[in-house]
């Protein structure tokens, strides 16, 4: 009898191992493409026909666990930028060279990294948007910003890349802040390699068909 | 792991404490490869591929020459990955994913059988059982993940042939098919009924 409920026993445990190791593993049958995931954001009461002219921030930030550590302009950075101004003029936006003159969109980019892997809140994010992006930068000494819309909480490994899109047409002079009408995120396996930059950015404009002049 | 502690204790338990006081004469072990396919509309808009990956195993005691009863657990990895869609999120913002569906199915049942017939080149069989049917739910956008496990009920209704590998023996190989019903209500799938093929064999464990 004992050799019987030994024999059980060792069946149940090898059905149970040989069972459960038999299981699909999803990650490796990603592309790091096919890892990444696109969000987009819009102000649902803005018409993007009315706006004509843009500029993109000539540097990227990047933030570290909450904290700004810089502006800068790696490979990646200029190439996303590049890809950005190609978009907006395919769009039938026209880009503002002349520093002179406002843009009626200007557009920021920024790289979030952490050096965990927890969960960021995009809500702490825009509450220092601020500290980033100074709107004096755009123009607009003393303003602030204005999201009209808010992110939840997102767990990432690598960072993320944020493009955010600035209504400098209207400011709000009676709140003094700048509204941001747009904003892209992108993150997953690759986010900041510069292979990936065409397709991020097709990405988040392929689903953001009323960014059209 | 938790699935494998869990498969494991039920399992063995079960079967250690159903055949303590019984002769070892009538026990019979069925190990066999199983393969399901997904049926009823919920269940298959979220995955519509059949599992190759699974396996079922069963102790059944003789209680005479045609009835048997024991205990059935199965294992079936469902997994289906989709092309690159675009979500309406409930807050309005757009979600471009490649959406991977899994579901982990592991039935642990009360079973009985009934042989049609107790000597001969075929003996075919009927069962019906019923337990409980751990589920884990697992679903990614692209490499993010969201889990959850489910405890529901199951039940089982199958029917196949035995054939032995000699005239006078219990050993042979077994093949069969079965439906499983089960309720589950739960991530917008109303159940996550199969239909499965089974292939394996049949072992005595007697002296």
């Amino acid at each position: 009898m004992k050799k019987v409920q030994f024999s059980i026993l060792v069946f149940s445990v090898a059905l149970a191992l040989m069972a459960t190791s038999c299981r699909k593993d999803v990650i490796n049958h990603l592309s790091n493409a096919e890892s990444r995931v696109y969000i987009t954001k819009r102000d649902s009461a803005v018409n993007f026909a009315n706006y004509r002219t843009f500029r993109i921030a000539d540097s990227v930030s990047v933030i570290e666990d909450g904290h700004l550590v810089k502006h800068a302009y790696t490979p990646y950075d200029s190439s996303m930028i590049a890809a950005l101004t190609q978009e907006m003029t395919q769009r039938g936006y026209q880009l503002q060279t002349d520093d002179a003159i406002k843009p009626d969109l200007g557009i920021d980019i920024s790289r979030i990294i952490t050096s965990y892997t927890g969960t960021v809140s995009y809500d702490d994010y825009w509450g220092y948007f601020g500290n980033y992006w100074d709107p004096y930068y755009w123009g607009y000494g003393g303003y602030g910003y204005y999201f009209p819309y808010t992110f939840g909480i997102y767990t990432f490994r690598e960072g993320a890349l944020s493009v955010d899109m600035l209504d400098l047409k209207n400011p709000n002079t009676g709140s003094k802040k700048l509204n941001t009408i747009w904003t892209g995120l992108g993150y997953g396996t690759g986010i900041f390699d510069v292979a990936n930059v065409n397709e991020e950015v097709q990405a988040l404009f392929n689903q953001s068909t009323y960014v059209q002049q | 792991m938790k699935q494998v502690i869990r498969i494991t204790a039920l399992f063995a338990l079960a079967m250690i404490i159903m055949q303590a006081p019984m002769a070892q004469q009538r026990l019979q072990l069925n190990i066999n490869y199983n393969i399901a396919t997904p049926i009823g509309a919920t269940f298959r808009d979220y995955i519509n591929k059949t599992s190759f990956r699974g396996a079922q195993g069963s102790v059944l005691y003789g209680i005479n020459n045609h009835f048997s009863v024991g205990v059935q657990a199965s294992y079936n990895d469902f997994y289906q990955k989709y092309g690159r869609q675009v979500y309406k999120a409930t807050d309005g913002s757009d979600i471009s994913v490649v959406p991977s569906n899994t579901l982990q199915s592991v039935p642990v049942l009360v079973k009985g059988e009934y042989s049609f017939l107790n000597k001969g080149l075929v003996k075919p069989y009927i069962g019906l059982g019923a337990g409980i049917h751990f589920v884990d739910y697992d679903q990614y956008l692209g490499e993010f993940e969201y889990d959850k496990h489910f405890t529901k009920a199951a039940f089982t209704g199958d029917a196949g042939l035995m054939v032995p590998f000699r005239r006078s023996s219990n050993y042979g190989f077994r093949l069969g098919t079965s439906y499983q019903l089960m309720p589950f209500k739960e991530e917008s799938i109303k159940n996550l009924d199969s239909w499965d093929v089974q292939a394996g064999v049949s072992i005595p464990l007697s002296k």
